[in-house]
C-alpha cells in the first residue's frame, strides 16, 4: 500500500455526445482519490459521482484493464496514455499524481479515429489496415505440429518484439503528423521474421502501407514520438523494415 | 488479375510503377532523402570551395574560371539543371506531405507535449521556406548580381571575374552579414534532422551503424554551419580592404 495520502483532482474533460456534435472541455472534480487506484478506477469515481447527480457518466474505451487488450487510450496531459515508459491508461496509477493536480483528458486526434462520444474513438481503420494484408494465408485443416517448422531464437524474438503491440493507436495520437506507421509497421515486422509470413512479405508491405495512406492517416517523418508513447515499447526499427519491404515491392512489383 | 492467370512481364507501364511509388508516402519520403543527400552534398562541395576566399584574390577567382569553363561550360549547367531538379523534387514532396498531415488531424489537441521528437524536426517545413527564401536572395546576391550590381561583374588583373572583391564588398556591410548568419541557423536547424534521419527513410536501422551514420552527418552539419557562418563575419571583422 501506499503511504501517500488520499488527493482532489481538477479535471478538464473531453465531452461530445455524438459524431456530429462540436464537443468542448467541461471541468470535474475528482474527490478523495486513492494512490492505489488506477486511472480508470479513478474515472469510475467521476462517474458513479455524474450518475447520483444524474449527469450523463464520462464515456471511454476500456476492457482488460490488465494492459494487453489495446481498448484503453485517452490523451492525458498532451500525452497517450499519460506518456509514462511501457504503460497504457489502465496500468496508469494514481500515485503518478499529487493532490490538487489539474488533469487535461482528451481523445485520440485523428482524421481515421474519429470521435464517437466523450473519450471514446472509432478505431475500425485499424481493421481495415490489418484486412490489407496483416494476415498469412493458410489452408484450413488440421493444427500443424508445434515446431514443425524451426524458427531461430534471435528471428522469433524480433518477431516478439513487433507482436507484442496491442492495437490501442497512441502512435497515431503521439504523432504529430497522425500517422500509423508503427502500427502497420508492427505487422509487416511481425510477420516478415517468420517462414510463414515470407511468401506475402512485399504484398503485404506494399497493401498495407497504401491502405494507411487511402484511410487518411499521416505521413511518417522520423519524429520516432509513436516509438516513445508505445505502451509496448515499439522499436523504430519495424518502420525502416516496413519501408525496405515497400521499396523492394515497389521496384519489384509485375502487377 | 484472375486465378491461374500468368503474370505477363512488361505488362505494366513504367509510368504507373514509377507514380505509384512516387504517390505514395513512403515514396515522397524516400525521394525527399535521396535529393536532400544531393543537396547536402553540394553544400558540402559549395563550402569547400567558398573557404578559397581566405585564400589569396587568385584561388576563388581561379576557381570560378575553372566551375565556367569545365566541359567547354557545359559542367556548370548539367550541374545546376540537377540541382534545380533535386530541389524541385525536394520542395514539391515536401509540401505534399506537409498538406496531407495537416489534413490527417483536423483537430488538434488542447495540450501536447514533445516526447522524443526535436525542436529542428518540428520546424523542418518552417526551416525550409526560410531557407528557400534565402536561397531566392543568395542567388539574386552572387549568381545573377541583383542584390549590388556595382560590385557584380568586376575584373581582377588577369581579367578574371573578381569574385574576391565581389564577396568582400558585400561581407563588408553588416545587414548582408546579419542575413547570412541568420539564414546559417535556419540551415543547421534543417540539416541537423534530415541527415539523421534520412537513413530511417530508405530502410537503413541497424544497431550499430545507424547512431554512427546519424553522428557524421551531424558532424558534417557543424562543420557547414561553422564554415558558412566564417566567410561573412570573419570578412567583417578583418582588417584592411580587399
Amino acid at each position: 500500500m501506499s503511504t501517500q495520502k488520499n488527493m482532489n483532482l481538477t479535471l478538464q474533460v473531453w465531452r461530445q455526445k455524438s459524431k456530429r456534435d462540436a464537443g468542448g472541455f467541461k471541468t470535474y472534480q475528482a474527490k478523495n482519490i486513492s494512490p492505489d487506484q488506477s486511472f480508470l478506477e479513478m474515472l469510475d469515481v467521476v462517474n458513479e459521482d455524474l450518475i447520483a447527480k444524474g449527469e450523463e457518466p464520462i464515456a471511454f474505451d476500456h476492457d482488460c484493464r490488465e494492459g494487453i487488450c489495446g481498448m484503453c487510450s485517452l490523451f492525458i496531459n498532451g500525452a497517450p496514455h499519460g506518456g509514462f515508459p511501457g504503460t497504457t491508461t489502465c496500468q496508469l496509477h494514481m500515485r503518478h499524481f499529487k493532490d490538487g493536480d489539474e488533469i487535461t483528458i482528451e481523445p485520440w486526434r485523428a482524421k481515421p479515429f474519429p470521435v464517437l462520444k466523450d473519450l471514446i474513438v472509432d478505431r475500425t481503420s485499424f481493421d481495415r489496415l490489418v484486412q490489407a494484408g496483416g494476415y498469412i494465408s493458410v489452408n484450413t485443416g488440421g493444427a500443424p505440429d508445434a515446431n514443425a517448422v524451426p524458427i531461430p531464437k534471435k528471428d522469433a524474438d524480433l518477431a516478439m518484439d513487433a507482436a507484442s503491440c496491442i492495437g490501442c493507436g497512441a502512435c497515431v495520437a503521439a504523432c504529430p503528423n497522425a500517422s500509423a506507421m508503427l502500427f502497420v509497421s508492427a505487422k509487416i515486422s511481425q510477420l516478415r521474421h517468420l517462414p510463414q509470413g515470407e511468401a506475402e512479405r512485399k504484398k503485404r508491405a506494399l497493401n498495407m502501407l497504401n491502405r494507411a495512406d487511402q484511410e487518411g492517416f499521416g505521413s511518417c517523418r522520423n519524429h520516432f514520438e509513436c516509438e516513445a508513447a508505445c505502451p509496448k515499447d515499439i522499436p523504430r526499427r519495424v518502420m525502416a523494415e516496413a519501408y525496405r519491404d515497400y521499396i523492394e515491392a515497389s521496384a519489384l512489383r509485375e502487377e | 488479375m484472375s486465378d491461374g492467370e500468368r503474370v505477363v512481364r512488361g505488362a505494366l507501364p513504367v509510368g504507373r510503377l514509377v507514380g505509384d511509388f512516387l504517390g505514395s508516402s513512403v515514396g515522397a519520403k524516400v525521394i525527399m532523402a535521396l535529393t536532400g543527400v544531393v543537396l547536402w552534398s553540394f553544400l558540402i562541395g559549395h563550402l569547400v570551395g567558398n573557404l578559397q576566399i581566405f585564400q589569396a584574390p587568385d584561388a576563388i577567382n581561379g576557381y570560378a574560371v575553372f566551375l565556367h569553363t569545365v566541359g567547354h561550360g557545359a559542367a556548370l549547367w548539367l550541374v545546376r539543371a540537377a540541382l534545380l531538379g533535386c530541389l524541385l523534387a525536394h520542395i514539391a514532396m515536401g509540401m505534399r506531405l506537409t498538406a496531407l498531415n495537416r489534413a490527417a488531424r483536423p483537430i488538434a489537441y488542447a495540450k501536447k507535449k514533445r516526447l522524443r521528437t526535436t525542436p529542428a524536426a518540428l520546424w523542418m517545413a518552417a526551416s525550409g521556406v526560410l531557407l528557400f527564401m534565402f536561397l531566392a536572395f543568395h542567388l539574386a546576391h552572387f549568381t545573377i548580381g541583383l542584390v549590388d550590381p556595382s560590385s557584380f561583374g568586376l575584373k581582377d588583373a588577369e581579367g578574371q571575374m573578381d569574385v574576391y572583391k565581389m564577396v568582400w564588398i558585400a561581407f563588408k556591410n553588416p545587414v548582408v552579414v546579419v542575413t547570412y548568419v541568420v539564414a546559417q541557423f535556419f540551415v543547421l536547424s534543417h540539416l541537423m534532422h534530415g541527415t539523421a534521419s534520412l537513413w530511417q527513410s530508405i530502410g537503413v536501422n541497424h544497431g550499430v551503424w545507424t547512431p554512427v551514420l546519424s553522428g557524421v552527418g551531424k558532424a558534417i552539419a557543424l562543420f557547414i554551419f561553422v564554415g558558412n557562418l566564417a566567410i561573412p563575419v570573419v570578412i567583417l571583422i578583418a582588417w584592411g580592404k580587399p
